[in-house]
């Protein structure tokens, strides 16, 4: 075993979003780190500030106020280590992901190959696709030139070969972009990054290093029918920092705070998941990120991550996109409130022209949670396709690849659910959007320490390891979904609770198309035994019962016994009497 | 939690600096100091480029090495269709190879070389009235203007001048299709909202520049972004109408000179579409807006249930307010235009300069 050993003590992390910017503190207590505090502010990335630092010292200015410890000097600069006097910090971190989606293009050989690694490689940051050149690709060198020169990419990723494999061939393919760049003005080149055979890394260093900034990392497709994604990352995560720091003005300052500890949020949010995946599970972890900037649902298992950054599916300015057509159409399978067309489209508009607004009214949440399910249902198909191409999760999914494997625990942040107090309306959304499969317990992340943390393990392993132990999550409930194959109202499953304490008990037998909500709240144990019938799967295989200790939470035991994929109603009054059904349960 | 004020602006006397940009590198047409008009041409470029490899060597049969030595062409050369682009020592036999088009060669590079066609470039007006105040490394140019500004929340990405026809009775006034003949050609016409999409065609058949509305109904989202002139919203989608400040600065401004800029909302750049109304007088740059909400600030609201509606801060509250939809925010209490008070959260209201 290799000892680590603590090198600093408090740490300052920066979580920089599109929306809001949080400033939080950790410090050890009683010989462990904990999470502090946290102050928040507005983001100031966009005009009329054009600088991150303004949003950044009013979040650092209120959690100055709130730990009474000054943190930044007169010279509006952190202090940095820890003075004598107890001013400043020990350590430094920053996530940024408060930047419009980075525009690729993406050079391979074959389609479903080289092509299809990397953008998978992209699904891990804050990228969109929006070329491919393969070569099967019917247009001249000539017009994939034009194409460079028109689309204006922020990142190329050049791909193609397994280790051994071509090079003549990715040679050809990168002749239209030794053509294109030195067209384009200094300064306006986009970064390149080499993932493909890395016989070629010094023959692509070569040819472009005067052209363009460029980055070689690990093949992404070592051999015909192995894909490397984390190898290829922390190449991806520098390359994404660097466009971050000519594009965002303050990144830099940040940047050299942080020595090394500023990465884009997608990226330490995967490094979590999957330190988190490697602890005593069978399971893996799945990760929920719902922001203006992108739909996060990554999941890990024992150590390797598949990673979902959907920046399409994010509720901020893309929201308009995303729902683009009749966005009432797109919502109402959704909606927990029979209301009109034109007032649900109007909203959604409107929201995309002020992205940072909050719903008021019963029907504004409602839409708001519409809008919630749709981008993690959406996320959350592209995630189960993607774990199904790569783990053959066919039996784990009850052979359903519009469905996430088994996971424990999902953990959940994102504005919809951090700043809403209606649990009950954040858990349906969860559980309309993500559908999950056997038994699981949701946890709320309300500060995005998951992310955070997995920025501050780069500074202080010690120190992440310690504080995601400190119960740092809000138990929101524990989940059962249970599969069958009976009638719909069909007992399928007997649940007993044995309070460890009082010794209470409630005995409740839930039938096929009911959402049943079981009180165990914060705090408070219990026995629980879950005897399914008519070989209804509760995760374990048809039929297998279960007996488990338990811990309660904000809505204690939800029974899921809506049947996988869950199909809302299509009836619109029907539909909206099951919501209001459901919601009641979970406010009491 | 430190919420910042959003800021939207209705002056009636300010000083804008505006950049013009071009998509692409292309050729800025002004010089610094001059003075523009909104149909000015500020910049033109090749905003779809086409570009044809003309391999020498291959074509004349002959190494790399040597085709480079027989160029007699050089970068940045301008070509017509049959100019000699290289050719071998005179002789009997001598081997030339011409452009099959018009051009101008970028790059010359191992006996290729690689030709622009020649293409009418695309050229950006000024929209603004005022004066070229820098040129940005030959892509972008900053106007310098006086005169009324409305920012607004929705454009469909076009711009147009032109005198403002104003058919308005109150804030909420609907357009309809017969209000519009040909008798308003050339006009930028306001109104309230309108609730048909038979209001853009009839703006196109009678030769409207530009249209500003106050709001307008979703469904007609995608009939305003198809119109064939600038379409701005000042407040959004509904048809809650315009504003107070905006009807009061628009409605008193009929026959003015006016550009409308209808970009779109950038939330990342911070840019709006707005509609900017030239004064032969000067001003001053717009002050600062101030960084947080502060008593007796005049704000609008920007969602429902009073979207559209303008009103004063009364305070700030000092804890975080929860509403019935279960959401928790910073908020103020606000006393709306008709007297009434609401409290909202301050994400949901933007500062009205």
């Amino acid at each position: 075993m290799v000892a680590i050993e603590t090198t600093s003590e408090s740490l300052l992390a920066l979580d920089i979003g599109a929306i809001t910017t949080r400033a939080l503190f950790f410090d050890v207590v009683d010989g462990q780190y904990h999470f502090i505090a946290a102050g928040t502010a507005s983001t100031t990335a966009a005009a009329p500030f054009d600088n991150v630092m303004e949003g950044v010292l009013m979040a650092v200015d209120e959690l100055e106020q709130i730990t009474g410890r000054t943190l930044i000097g007169h010279d509006q600069n952190l202090i940095i280590p820890t003075a004598t006097s107890g001013e400043g910090v020990d350590a430094f971190c920053v996530v940024i992901s408060a930047a419009t989606p980075l525009r690729t293009i993406v050079i391979g050989l074959l389609e479903d190959v080289s092509i299809a690694s990397a953008t998978r490689l992209l699904q891990g940051t804050y990228a969109k696709v929006i070329d491919t050149f393969t070569l099967s690709d019917p247009r001249k060198l000539e017009e994939r030139l034009d194409a460079i020169l028109r689309l204006r990419p922020d990142l190329i990723v050049i791909t193609g070969g397994s280790e051994q494999g071509a090079s003549l061939s990715i040679r050809r393919m990168i002749h239209p972009l030794r053509l294109a760049l030195p067209l384009i003005p200094q300064g306006q080149r986009p970064h390149l990054l080499y993932v493909g055979n890395t016989a070629l890394h010094e023959e692509m260093q070569s040819i472009f290093k005067d052209m363009a900034p460029i980055l070689t990392a690990p093949n992404v497709r070592p051999a015909l029918n192995i894909k490397d994604l984390e190898g290829p990352h922390p190449a991806l995560a520098s390359a994404v920092m660097d466009i971050y720091i000519q594009r965002i003005g303050g990144v830099e300052t940040l940047h050299h705070w942080a020595s090394g500890g500023a990465f884009p949020a997608a990226t330490t949010h995967g490094r979590m998941l999957r330190f988190l995946s490697q602890g005593d599970t069978t399971k893996g972890v799945l990760g929920i990120d719902v922001g203006a900037s992108a739909t996060t649902v990554s999941a890990a298992f024992q150590g390797t991550l598949h990673p979902g950054v959907y920046p399409s599916l994010g509720l901020g300015p893309q929201l308009a996109e995303l729902l683009h057509g009749d966005p009432y159409e797109k919502l109402s399978p959704w909606l927990s409130a029979n209301l009109e067309t034109s007032y649900v489209s109007a909203y959604v508009f409107n929201k995309g022209v002020s992205p940072g607004t909050v719903p008021i009214t019963e029907e504004d949440a409602a839409i708001e949670q519409a809008i919630t399910t749709y981008a993690l249902r959406k996320a959350s198909i592209q995630t189960a396709k993607n774990i199904a191409t790569s783990l053959n999760t066919q039996t784990n999914t009850g052979g359903n690849s519009l469905l996430l494997p088994q996971v424990e625990p999902i953990i959940v942040t994102g504005s919809p659910f951090t700043q809403s107090l209606n649990i009950g309306r954040s858990l349906l959304a969860l559980l309309d959007g993500i559908q999950p499969l056997g038994i699981t317990t949701i946890l709320l992340d309300r500060y995005n320490l998951t992310t955070v943390l997995g920025a501050a393990a780069s500074v202080n392993p010690i120190l992440a390891i310690q504080a995601m132990a400190s119960s740092m999550f809000v138990r929101m409930a524990l989940v059962i979904s249970p599969v069958s194959h009976a009638r719909l109202n069909t007992p399928i499953l007997r649940v007993q609770l044995t309070d460890k304490e009082s010794g209470e008990e409630i005995r409740q037998e839930v039938k096929l198309g009911t959402l049943t909500v079981i009180p165990l709240p914060l705090g408070r144990r219990a026995t629980l035994k879950l005897q399914p019938l008519y070989r209804t799967d509760i995760g374990l295989g048809p039929g297998r019962k279960a007996a488990y200790e338990v811990a309660g939470s904000l809505k204690g035991i939800i029974v899921d016994a809506r049947g996988r994929p869950y199909h809302p109603h299509k009836d619109p009054l029907r539909r909206e009497e099951m919501y209001k059904k459901w919601l009641w349960h979970l406010a009491h | 939690m430190n919420t910042l004020a959003q800021t939207s602006y209705v002056l009636p006397l300010t000083v804008l600096r505006r950049k013009r940009s071009l998509p692409l590198p292309g050729k800025v047409i002004v010089r610094q100091g001059q003075n523009v008009e909104p149909q000015t041409i500020v910049a033109e470029a090749n905003i779809a480029p086409e570009h044809v490899l003309l391999n020498v060597a291959a074509g004349l049969g002959i190494t790399p090495e040597k085709a480079t030595s027989w160029m007699q062409v050089r970068p940045g050369e301008r070509l017509i269709k049959g100019d000699v682009v290289a050719a071998s020592p005179k002789g009997l036999f001598q081997k030339i190879f011409r452009s099959p088009c018009d051009g101008k060669v970028m790059l010359i590079r191992g006996g290729v070389v690689l030709v622009e066609k020649e293409k009418e470039p695309a050229k950006l007006p000024a929209i603004y009235t005022g004066e070229i105040v820098d040129i940005l490394e030959n892509n972008d140019v900053i106007i310098e203007c006086t005169g009324a500004l409305v920012q607004c929340a929705w454009g469909n990405g076009k711009a147009a001048a032109g005198p403002l026809h104003v058919m308005m009775d109150t804030s909420n006034t609907t357009l309809q299709t017969n209000n519009l003949d040909v008798s308003w050609r050339g006009t930028i016409v306001v109104s309230g909202t309108c609730t048909s999409a038979e209001v853009f065609t009839a703006g196109a058949e009678a030769g409207i520049r530009a249209l500003v509305l106050g709001s307008l109904p979703p469904n007609l989202l995608y009939a305003a972004q198809k119109a064939p002139f600038p379409v701005v919203l000042t407040d959004g989608f509904g048809t809650h109408g315009m504003n107070l400040a905006a009807y009061e600065l628009l409605s008193t401004s009929d026959k003015r000179d006016t550009a409308v800029n209808a970009q779109p909302y950038n939330f990342y750049e911070g840019t709006r579409p707005e509609v900017f109304l030239p004064l032969p007088t000067t001003g001053n740059l717009i002050p600062p807006a101030p960084r947080v909400y502060a008593p007796d600030d005049l704000v609008r609201c920007v969602t429902p249930p009073y979207l559209g509606k303008t009103g004063h801060v009364v305070r700030l509250l000092p804890e975080v307010e929860t509403y019935p939809g279960g959401a928790q925010a910073a908020s103020a209490l606000i006393r709306l235009q008709d007297g009434e008070q609401v409290t909202l959260p301050l994400a949901n209201i933007q500062l009205l300069r």
